[in-house]
């Protein structure tokens, strides 16, 4: 019964964009850490190149190709592998295995398809097909009906209670939906909506406004063993896309019954569809009737998993793979931190977790911010907290782009724009709900607005009040823990108190760190997960004597940051592997630098000065990994002189320029005493322009012959001297008819130094890491870069763009605006660029 | 909101803000780690003169709703919670969580590390608590002074018999302290209940000719229980289908000879892992327990283990050999907890049919 | 058009044969000179299950026997010609408390095939008889020890039992041809 699989093929998710970041890999990585443990051959199919698990596998194992059809049938003609699953690849991956299955290549080569029974697979992406089936068991999925006369619709709103929503199928017109009340207002109504269609019908649903949208995610193991990991709860109603609510978990205002209710459904949705392994299951609930039904189900790792893992402290991922090969919970092995009954103990909470989704829209303004049944959010950050208004102060915090910590303020916008952005939710929604309280909107009338739940209200007029108090009492220690408690920020109540945030900080700390486990306290686990509350027993101390600190890159936006993230990520491995106990700081759910094997402990905070000030106070590390973008807490950290800093990635205002074209450049490695010359690298645009910032294509080497490297390594050398830049340099040049021309020296950037460490086959991440610990070998490093353009292939990476599914069609390309990146390699440049899309 | 204190037998003291009624209260604590539920626990005879601490980080969130009542009289003696939300009246016509232990006399601490509470009395050996707004010797000497009382079943168990019609079979639920999660289960499926004292004599049940008889979960301790009561419970499952659940199923394993001793650190959450031997499958359930059936006492050629607790070892569930009769240690009934074993009720009243045949 | 109507689900079913397992360690007191009789197909499953439970609770293995019983059935036209051995367990019957299982008891005629199949088979001290379900149109006296549901039917109507062993669910459908 258990595991006979020997090698799995992985179908990767492809680029990262818009409602998707880091959340696969972090779970593929974790899986593959298991699998090979169980001496399981794992394969991957991916061209997504910020991946973890790409970099940390055998590169043997890593196909590098776009994830469809043909590129996993030939994965599994050349490899023989038994399974392949879709569970860390998303929707594509799904359709892919969905389309192996139906053509027979699966059964052809033996291949189990792992998570999903066989005969179900097809239900998934097919909404009708899926309600039907699930309906056909008794389980409610939304209804809807079509009549054509009066005596048919009445016969139907026998069925379904009121209020119902009518609209007319192929309408002359572009009349909307009616939503009628009682059968009074049918009656008055229904002729004109029959005459409204060409065909004479009209569709009726239950009206479902303001019903809310909850979540549930759940294992189920060979046995049908099911535990519910978490409820997630939407702070928007039914309308609101949950990648794109705020949402708080577990659940807060759901009676216990109707916890049960969702919880008993999900299980049965499993038992149903033949589900082994993880499942998020997302429904529409009238907490005053208790009418619920299913809107979507999801067997495979997303989001919301990851937010039930992140808050939970369940190990979802560690579990759900060995699930995955048929193991029952009751045989699932955990690595040796974890309690040994962590497994199969229904997972509890004495902490909330609240989610803020990240747009985009500060980058695009062009985009059409309303928020709805679309995701339109890149990401999430996370607050955790003791109370509700801790962790959505904390979460709000983490979501803003504010160096200072400092809330954004909408005093200035008028009446009307308020309440239209109230009806209209959009990125600046929860600002705009604080704005509404301060201009005091009662709670009453926000429901009415918004028809979110009185309760979030009633937490945020907390805050509100809250902070009311804190403005009245300057620097008072009262208000200070007052403040504290509820989650304000240091850089927050200096912008209250006008006061330098130096003399903010108190002498007397009495935070206490409190551990993110599954067993409210229960057990004492070793889940080396923390936030901060404000109570009388601290659970963090001290890991050891060679820490080293990174603090994380928090909220992912457009540019280049999940790259961003996947160094963090690196950063960790890489300290770990000299030796270092990790500690992260970050706040991103989705980051695969907060997945549990991936550092020795982690504090999910907001990356802000007085927090990072508290986890250094007790880890004591001998290094702070800072990201170069931090410019406030780059200069507030420096003024330490304990605190020895080190700003990776780097940061690019160190950057020199001279012009603004480009051709190709020059990568180096530059110590001390040492400049190494690494590889070209080439440059295309989308439209042929060689300005620098529109870049898309990357390629490793540059490989025109007619360059005379030596010259180059020379110039390059040179370029640098004059320079103060360390660590990998970039020197770019532009050719100026007969002239080569250098365009600026610049840090390597992120995005970059992963194309570099694919290129040549060196982890430079990790050669930085040893650079600024003082643990490199130069000479060792001298002999393994490879012989400039050497290499027998080039190696390409494009950006890719979120403008087509966010609707905005004005921007250039440019690669501040990418939303992730694929990876190809070819033997020629064009073979290579041409694979990118096949 | 005032100070208070939260004292525990030990001499430890933790200080907190006043929520509910302003007395003064001296109890056993429990700690709750239900993520969900504490009108249900709050309501629960199950947990009548204890004082209940909540893991749940924030209590109150929905108010006291028209639905989750457990009981209408009986309650806990006091709560201890981290924080909570006032949802007052005027939002949503309920009442907050605040004023139900006010007009319940029911005091309530709040702003409490209930982690670290939870974690220390796991650690040390804490029976009693009382919660006090002056933290002074005298208080202590009054928390170590009391003497609890033993008569929790007798003080919430129906005095009368009463009838909840239907149309269904006719079960007798034997009332030690009956949680209403129990009658609804049996309400939904139409059965015609007949709730009795628990002291009822064997014929008297007999003579109101039940097709089946329920032993109710209760509060306290099954050794309070008259033997008269265990002879009554012997003759039955002779004769009729019987399903007993929390004190119930303590009391049916002590009429069949096992015995019942009282747990070091009792469990009250449905976080455990429970066994179900007969397929191997793990199930979750609201486990509000103090006692345990000894294993070993257990006359395996008369009962069957059906049901364990993979946590901690605790039996919980036994079933007859010979007859019809099978009990659990947790609350299927899920009202507050979770529904993976509401079936038990389905089994029990299939057992009825099959039994009449 | 052929309608299908579910009036067993999964769980359901699980139940009744829980409950059976239970029944048969009450009335047989025990599991011991206990051997089960599989009616082919979907009756040596559910004997199998059966078993398994058993397993479970009396950590002892019961045996069980497969039978098929086409050749003993008076009343099938289209009887497979080869006779092939209706029983090739090694299981010795005499002196046992053998209990017959099968999915559906109906006219009662594949149960009395199945006696006499066990009879050449050797003497069992007694024979009992499970049934998921019954239907009732009983032709022979032949009566359930052991019944999981009771389930009243036309003779129009068929009685299907799907087991997750060979069917993709476990379930007990009605079929109605009207």
């Amino acid at each position: 019964m258990e595991n006979k699989l020997k090698k799995i093929l992985i179908v990767g998710a492809g680029p990262s964009g818009i409602g998707q970041e880091c959340e696969l890999d972090s779970a593929a990585f974790q899986a593959l850490h298991v699998w090979k443990r169980l001496g399981i051959e794992t394969f991957l199919l991916d061209n997504n190149p910020y991946s973890v698990i790409l970099q940390e596998m055998n590169a043997d194992h890593v196909y590098i190709k776009p994830v469809n059809t043909d590129n996993a049938k030939h994965v599994i003609e050349s490899e023989h592998v038994d399974a392949i699953t879709s569970v860390f690849g998303g929707v594509n991956a799904l359709k892919v295995i969905q389309r192996l299955n139906k053509n027979g290549i699966l059964e052809e080569n033996n291949v189990d398809i792992i998570g999903l029974n066989k005969d179900n697979i097809d239900l998934f992406n097919n909404e009708n097909r899926l309600n039907q089936r699930l309906k056909e068991y008794g389980i409610p999925t939304p209804d809807y009906y079509i009549v054509s006369n009066f005596d048919e619709l009445r016969n139907v709103i026998d069925k379904i209670s009121f209020p119902i929503s009518v609209r007319p199928l192929d309408p002359k017109t572009r009349q909307q939906r009616s939503i009628f009340q009682n059968m009074e207002q049918v009656t008055n109504e229904a002729d004109n909506i029959f005459d409204e269609s060409k065909s004479g019908k009209c569709l009726i649903e239950r009206e479902i406004v303001g019903y809310k949208e909850i979540g549930t995610v759940s294992l189920r193991d060979t046995m049908g063993t099911k535990m519910m990991i978490s409820s997630l709860e939407d702070m928007n109603p039914v309308g609101v896309n949950s990648n794109d609510s705020v949402v708080f978990t577990p659940s807060q205002t759901l009676s216990d019954t109707q916890i049960q209710m969702i919880r008993s459904i999900s299980f049965e949705i499993m038992d149903v569809l033949g589900i082994k392994g993880v499942c998020h299951v997302q429904f529409a609930l009238n907490a005053e009737t208790d009418d619920c039904f299913v809107l979507k189900v999801n067997p495979s790792f997303n989001m919301s998993t990851t937010l039930a893992a992140r808050s939970t402290g369940y190990p979802v991922a560690l579990v759900t793979s060995q699930l995955l090969l048929n193991y029952p919970i009751m045989k699932v092995k955990l690595p040796e931190r974890f309690h040994k009954f962590t497994s199969i103990l229904q997972p509890i909470s004495d902490h909330i977790t609240v989610k803020i989704p990240i747009w985009p829209f500060e980058q695009l303004p062009e985009a059409d911010a309303r928020l709805g049944t679309k995701t339109k959010s890149i990401g999430s950050v996370i607050g955790v907290g003791r109370s509700c208004e801790a962790a959505l102060l904390k979460g709000i915090r983490s979501s803003q782009s504010s160096p200072k910590d400092v809330l954004p303020s909408y005093s200035e916008l008028s009446e009307d724009e308020l309440i239209s952005q109230l009806i209209h939710p959009t990125d600046i929604q929860l600002p705009i709900l604080f704005e509404a309280l301060s201009r005091h909107y009662t709670v009453e009338d926000l429901h009415e607005l918004t028809k979110i739940d009185r309760f979030f209200f009633i937490v945020m007029a907390n805050i509100d009040q809250s902070r009311s108090y804190i403005l009245q009492h300057q620097n008072d220690p009262k208000a200070f823990r007052l403040a504290h408690e509820m989650g304000f920020g240091d850089g927050m109540l200096s912008s209250i108190w006008h006061i330098n945030i130096d003399k903010l900080r108190r002498k007397d700390s009495y935070k206490t760190y409190k551990m993110i486990e599954p067993t409210a306290g229960e057990f004492p686990e070793q889940i080396n997960s923390f936030y901060a509350s404000y109570e009388i027993d601290n659970e963090s101390n001290q890991i050891g004597n060679k820490t080293a600190l990174v603090i994380g890159k928090g909220r992912n936006k457009i540019g280049p940051n999940v790259a961003s993230d996947f160094y963090t990520s690196e950063l960790l491995i890489q300290l770990k592997k000299i030796g270092f106990n990790t500690v992260i700081l970050n706040n991103n759910p989705n980051s695969a630098s907060l997945a549990p094997m991936m550092s020795d402990k982690q504090y999910i905070e907001p990356i802000q000065l007085g927090e990072i000030l508290d986890v250094i106070q007790t880890e004591k590390p001998k290094y702070v990994f800072l990201p170069g973008n931090r410019h406030f807490l780059i200069r507030e950290l420096s003024k330490y002189a304990e605190i020895n800093l080190v700003i990776l990635p780097p940061n690019q205002k160190n950057a020199v320029w001279y012009g603004s074209h480009v051709d190709f450049a020059f990568d180096l490695l530059v110590t001390d005493d040492q400049i190494i010359p690494i590889s070209t690298v080439g440059f295309k645009s989308e439209d042929g322009s060689d300005d620098i910032n529109l870049q898309t294509d990357y390629y490793v080497p540059y490989g025109k012959d007619a360059l005379n490297i030596d010259s180059l390594v020379q110039k390059a050398k040179v370029a640098v001297k004059n320079q103060n830049i360390h660590g990998l340099v970039q020197v770019l040049f532009y050719k100026d008819q007969d002239q080569i021309k250098i365009t600026g020296v610049r840090p390597l950037r992120i995005t970059e130094t992963v194309l570099l460490n694919m290129s040549t086959g060196i982890n430079w991440i990790g050669v930085l890491v040893r650079m600024a610990t003082g643990h490199l070998n130069i000479e060792k490093i001298k002999k393994e870069v490879p012989k400039i353009d050497s290499s027998t292939h080039f190696t390409v990476m494009q950006a890719s763009f979120p403008f087509k599914q966010l609707g905005v069609y004005d921007y250039k390309k440019d690669r501040s605006l990418e939303s992730g990146a694929k990876l190809s390699i070819g033997y020629t440049i064009n073979e290579a660029t041409k694979k990118l899309l096949k | 909101m005032t100070k208070r204190y939260l004292i525990l037998n030990d001499g430890t003291s933790f200080v907190g803000k006043s929520i509910g009624a302003e007395s003064t209260v001296t109890g056993e604590i429990v700690m709750n780690t239900n993520l969900n539920g504490y009108q249900e626990s709050i309501t629960d005879p199950i947990y009548h003169n204890q004082i209940v601490a909540f893991s749940q980080p924030s209590v109150g969130n929905i108010g006291i709703n028209r639905k989750n009542y457990e009981s209408i009289l009986t309650s806990a003696k006091g709560i201890v919670i981290h924080h909570s939300e006032d949802i007052s009246t005027s939002y949503l016509k309920k009442i907050s969580l605040d004023s139900f232990l006010t007009q319940r006399n029911i005091p309530g601490i709040t702003d409490i590390d209930t982690r670290y509470l939870l974690k220390y009395i796991m650690k040390h050996d804490i029976a009693k608590a009382s919660l006090v707004d002056v933290n002074d010797e005298h208080a202590f000497d009054q928390l170590n002074a009391a003497v609890l009382s033993n008569q929790q079943i007798q003080q919430v168990a129906t005095p009368k018999p009463y009838l909840v019609p239907g149309n269904g079979k006719t079960v007798a639920v034997l009332d030690f302290g009956l949680k209403e999660g129990i009658v609804r289960q049996l309400a939904q499926r139409d059965c015609n209940v007949i709730v009795l004292p628990f002291d009822t004599s064997y014929q008297e049940i007999i003579d109101l000719d039940p097709e089946g008889i329920i032993l109710s979960t209760g509060p306290g301790s099954p050794h309070e229980i008259d033997d008269s009561v265990l002879t009554t419970i012997n003759q039955l499952e002779h004769a009729l289908p019987v399903f007993g659940m929390g004190l119930g199923h303590e009391l049916l394993a002590m009429a069949n000879g096992a015995s019942v001793y009282r747990m070091k650190l009792g469990h009250h959450g449905s976080n455990h892992p429970i066994k179900k031997i007969i397929t191997n499958q793990i199930i979750y359930a609201n486990q509000a327990q103090d006692y345990a059936v000894d294993p070993d006492s257990i006359d395996t050629s008369k009962l069957i283990v059906t049901y364990i607790d993979l946590i901690n070892g605790t039996v919980q569930g036994i079933r007859h050999r010979d007859y019809p009769t099978f009990s659990v240690q947790f609350s299927p009934d899920g009202s507050s907890g979770p529904t993976d074993s509401i079936d038990l009720f389905d089994e029990f009243l299939e057992s009825i049919t099959a039994h009449g045949r | 058009m052929a309608k299908e109507k579910v009036v067993v689900d999964g769980m359901a079913m699980q139940r009744a044969l829980t409950r059976i397992t239970y029944e048969i360690i009450e009335k047989n007191k025990g599991i011991n000179d206990l051997v089960l009789v599989g009616i082919k197909t979907r009756g040596v499953y559910l004997a199998k299950r059966i078993a398994k439970r058993l397993e479970k609770l009396e950590n002892a293995e019961v045996p069980v026997v497969e039978l098929d019983v086409t050749k003993y059935r008076d009343d099938l036209k289209n009887k497979k010609s080869n006779s092939e051995p209706v029983n090739d367990s090694k299981v010795d019957v005499n002196n046992k408390n053998v209990i017959l299982v099968d999915d559906v008891l109906y006219t009662g005629r594949t149960v009395r095939a199945a006696l006499g199949a066990i009879n050449e088979m050797g003497r069992p001290k007694r024979i009992g008889l499970a049934v998921l379900v019954d239907r009732g149109h009983r032709e022979l006296p032949i009566r359930a020890d052991f019944v999981g549901k009771n389930i009243p039917s036309s003779k129009d109507e068929k009685v299907n039992v799907l087991v997750s062993e060979i069917d993709d669910r476990d379930s007990v459908e009605i079929v109605s041809n009207k």
